[in-house]
């Protein structure tokens, strides 16, 4: 348990719910002025930023900072309050980079103002936007005391006092785009990559400046595909959520089920029967692999070699044909339930994919001899994108993408939540760094994934694939906060959810491993060529749905 | 009749005809890359308009040619029509001195050679002009990539050739052919295979295809040079591609492979025969390898063609004098 950090802080109060409750090991309410000691004592310690958000309460706004170990499981919460009359809180994406692109989504949502920030512009939001979407009306808040109180009480009385701080001490800083040096020189091009490109996939805009091949500078834009699921939540009840998990990341759908239905047992502290374990991580790991294989097509495709997507395509259409029969989608699923899954598997289901292992492990050779060995590839891979761990830290750069860096960061593994800590896989790791690095990652992962569904196919057991009283859509959740992250195809998913006692959740974030993948993308392509960023923004691979949610 | 009109009306014939080969084998060549490509992915390519999809073809350039010509706000009206009709125009005379049998000879000159080589440089220009007059950043980005490409290429590309004509000491293609004989150890790739490599790569390159087709990258650039065109403005660029892809077989065919020379067949048929190979394998190219970064093909010609090539062409003319 990392707990220097917290030492010579005073924090106002402490949360007393442990982690099996909350999924975090450490919550406390802090003063803005103590936030950026904090932030820094986590730095040091070898935290990582998973995301920031905010809640709006009765008394004024509460801004959550989640941060994560890569060692071990100890997520440490931050509860900042500020007013609603003056939001103002100190910024720390000078300590973690990664936080400007957060404190940008919390500005766009909550209105709140983070002073010191490098380029407080709208990141999600339209520009003209005349007020912060996820502000509730008055009526529907609750007092922030309330939701201590339900996450077990602070062990200080004084958390309560919390709002009544004085005006911010630092200055507010005017919104406008930044200007960065050397905008006006001739000698460069801006150049619009997207939001209609074709590899950009999807509506990314990179706004590019260009000198003559070399890429000066570099400013992803999104926001384009914009859809406010976090405020969603709010108007649906616990159940009716679900069908939005399958629309965050069209290519992952099963592991964001996992994550929002995980985080809402958690909150409610029930299980799911033994069988729906055993479901869940087949179709997960399967999805998984379906989704693997578009991105090696489309990174293929994005290097100039058509034909492998068609390929990756054939062999992803066993998958979606084996889902497709269980959950009765192919791309979008709504599979989940708080207690279990929707469908159970018959034999049929489970033959089916013991034959897809068979059949995807005589590919992986052809891919590798194809792909894998060609020398233009190597070439255009192989010390393209070079992405030191310190960096993937200060982005908090999950997944194959920090695997790629050479750390064993596998939240399967050192958060394991489910059953997989039955089951014998390994976590491939690359020591490149480089677009390779993030590319043989990959590759190694559909082995991996395809030893997992052998082995849950082999050990699954018999008995009721849900509970026989789960929660149904006029279910309550009883109040407090619970966090579950779960490893995606793209790295971790966190869906952050906190219940006011009502059939709706009052407040729900999805943390999005695309959006802190992206974040990286402007400095790791500075300095290189235009074709390298292509190969770059391939190797992260990326689905804008979710990074924009 | 004169032997000026004699000569005047074979000449006539021989542009028609030439231009007839051009949109007949344009037609085949595209059906082809779309049956090739199908066939390497694990598909059927087209299959709907004709037996086989043999029309396809022909819908499409009939769709091209319905289309409203449109040009760009702010682009340049004469270099952006001027450009894709300059791309095509030389395909006809680079067609012209090359022998696709022993008599079937468009244009017989001494300097066949060098006809092909000058007209082909037009190509890389009307590039230029399309990427200026277009007005639009990707199509800069992809004309200045033409330029450099073919400006590199065109030099290793015209030492392989050299090498040949100092072997056998003619810049006619027919008397190139006429010094080969009938079997493969007879052909000039036999005595000069680095020079077909080098020839064929950048033969390939020249081109603008795959693995080298980075003036039209279409992940990068979009389209590249030919972004802002559609209709039959896009198509000539298209044809002139096609053109250009059966103007260097040929060319190496007669140069290496023995031209019509070969046993059994009348010679025009082992000349298509010919062509057609290295054409496949153009395209089997295209749909299996991965795109180049541009300083990699730049490196590529610079620190290993031209060194390659100049050694090549140094060491012929050496042997050349000694025996």
């Amino acid at each position: 348990m990392m707990s220097g950090w917290i030492e010579g802080l005073q924090p106002l109060g402490r949360l007393t719910d442990p982690y099996e409750k909350t999924g975090s090991s450490c919550s406390i309410v802090l003063a803005r002025e103590d936030l950026r000691d904090a932030v820094v004592g986590l730095y040091e310690e070898g935290f990582f930023l998973e995301d920031i958000t905010g809640m709006d309460f009765a008394e004024g706004f509460a801004t959550v900072y989640h941060f994560d170990h890569p060692q071990e499981p100890c997520r440490a919460s931050l509860y900042v309050t500020v007013s609603h009359q003056m939001p103002a809180i100190p910024s720390i994406s000078d300590i973690f980079t990664g936080a400007e692109w957060h404190e940008r989504e919390v500005a766009d949502f909550f209105g709140i103002r983070f002073t010191g920030h490098p380029d407080p512009a709208p990141l999600l939001v339209p520009d003209d936007m005349d007020s912060p979407p996820l502000i509730k009306g008055e009526e529907d808040r609750i007092p922030f005391e309330g939701f201590l109180n339900a996450c077990g009480g602070v062990d200080k009385p004084n958390a309560s006092q919390l709002f009544s701080q004085g005006e911010p001490q630092h200055a507010l800083p005017d919104p406008g785009l930044r200007r960065s040096e050397g905008e006006d020189d001739p000698d460069t091009m801006v150049i619009n990559m997207g939001p209609q490109h074709p590899s950009t996939h999807g509506v990314l805009r990179v706004i590019l400046r260009l000198d003559g091949e070399y890429i000066v500078e570099a400013r992803p834009v999104i926001g384009y595909l914009h859809r406010m699921h976090e405020k969603m939540a709010e108007t649906r009840t616990w159940v009716q959520y679900i069908p939005n998990m399958g629309r965050v990341d069209y290519l992952n759908a099963m592991a964001w089920n996992w994550a929002y239905v995980g985080a809402v047992e958690r909150l409610a502290q029930i299980r799911a029967p033994e069988r729906a374990e055993y479901i869940r991580v087949i179709v997960s790991e399967l999805n998984r692999i379906s989704s693997h294989l578009v991105w090696w097509g489309a990174l293929l495709l994005d290097l100039g070699a058509f034909t492998p997507i068609m390929y990756g395509f054939e062999d992803r259409e066993h998958i979606l044909d084996l889902l497709q029969v269980l959950t009765g989608s192919r791309l979008t699923y709504s599979f989940f339930r708080p207690g279990g899954v929707a469908g159970d598997v018959n034999d049929d289901f489970l033959k089916g994919c013991l034959k897809f292992v068979r059949h995807m492990r005589e590919r992986l050779p052809m891919y590798a001899e194809l792909v894998t060995e060609n020398i233009i590839f190597r070439r255009r891979t192989e010390g393209i994108g070079l992405l030191p761990l310190e960096m993937c830290r200060r982005y908090g750069a999950t997944g194959p993408v920090v695997r790629g860096s050479n750390l064993a960061y596998d939240v399967r593994r050192v958060e394991p939540y489910s059953i997989y800590h039955r089951f014998d896989f390994k976590i491939p790791v690359d020591t490149g760094c480089d677009a390779m690095g993030r590319y043989c990652v990959r590759m190694a992962e559909i082995e991996e994934s395809l030893k997992i569904v052998e082995q849950a196919v082999e050990q699954i057991p018999g008995g009721d694939h849900i509970l026989k009283k789960s929660p149904g859509p006029r279910w309550k959740a009883p109040p407090g906060e619970a966090y579950f992250a779960v490893e995606g195809a793209r790295g971790k998913i966190g869906v952050y959810v906190v219940s006011d006692g009502g059939p709706k959740p009052y407040r729900v974030k999805l943390r999005a491993p695309g959006f802190s993948n992206l974040s990286l993308f402007g400095e790791l392509v500075r300095g290189a060529l235009f074709a390298d960023a292509v190969s770059i923004l391939g190797s992260l691979d990326l689905v804008i749905p979710e990074i924009d949610r | 009749m004169s032997y000026e009109f004699h000569r005047f009306f074979y000449l006539l014939i021989a542009v028609v005809a030439t231009a007839a080969v051009v949109a007949v084998s344009a037609l085949i060549l595209i059906y082809l890359e779309r049956k090739v490509a199908g066939h390497v992915q694990r598909r059927p390519g087209p299959f709907e308009v004709g037996p086989h999809g043999v029309l396809q073809t022909v819908a499409d350039a009939l769709k091209l040619m319905g289309k409203q010509p449109f040009r760009p706000d702010g682009a340049d009206r004469l270099l952006f029509w001027l450009a894709p009709i300059l791309a095509f125009a030389p395909a006809l005379p680079l067609l012209l001195p090359i022998p696709f049998g022993p008599v079937l000879t468009g244009l017989e000159v001494n300097l066949g050679l060098i006809l092909i080589l000058a007209f082909s440089g037009i190509n890389a220009l009307a590039l230029c002009m399309a990427g200026w007059g277009s007005n639009n950043k990707w199509a800069l980005l992809g004309a200045a990539r033409a330029v450099a490409q073919s400006v590199g290429y065109e030099i290793p590309l015209l030492m392989s050739v050299l090498s040949v004509a100092f072997m056998t000491g003619t810049l006619n293609l027919s008397k190139i052919v006429a010094y080969q004989g009938p079997w493969p150890w007879h052909w000039n790739i036999f005595t000069q295979p680095l020079a077909f490599l080098i020839y064929f790569v950048c033969a390939v390159a020249e081109t603008n295809r795959a693995p080298f087709d980075l003036p039209e990258a279409e992940s990068e650039l979009t389209a590249g040079f030919h972004t802002e065109y559609s209709g039959m403005g896009f198509g000539l660029f298209f044809l002139a591609e096609y053109t250009n892809m059966l103007v260097v077989c040929s060319v190496a065919t007669a140069l290496f492979l023995g031209g019509w020379q070969a046993p059994f067949l009348p010679g025009f048929w082992w000349f298509l025969i010919k062509i057609y190979l290295l054409l496949l394998i153009i395209i089997w190219f295209r749909w299996t390898f991965p795109r180049l970064r541009f300083d990699q093909l730049l490196n590529l010609n610079w620190k290993w063609l031209l060194p390659l090539g100049l050694a090549n062409l140094m060491g012929t003319a050496l042997l050349m004098k000694i025996f």
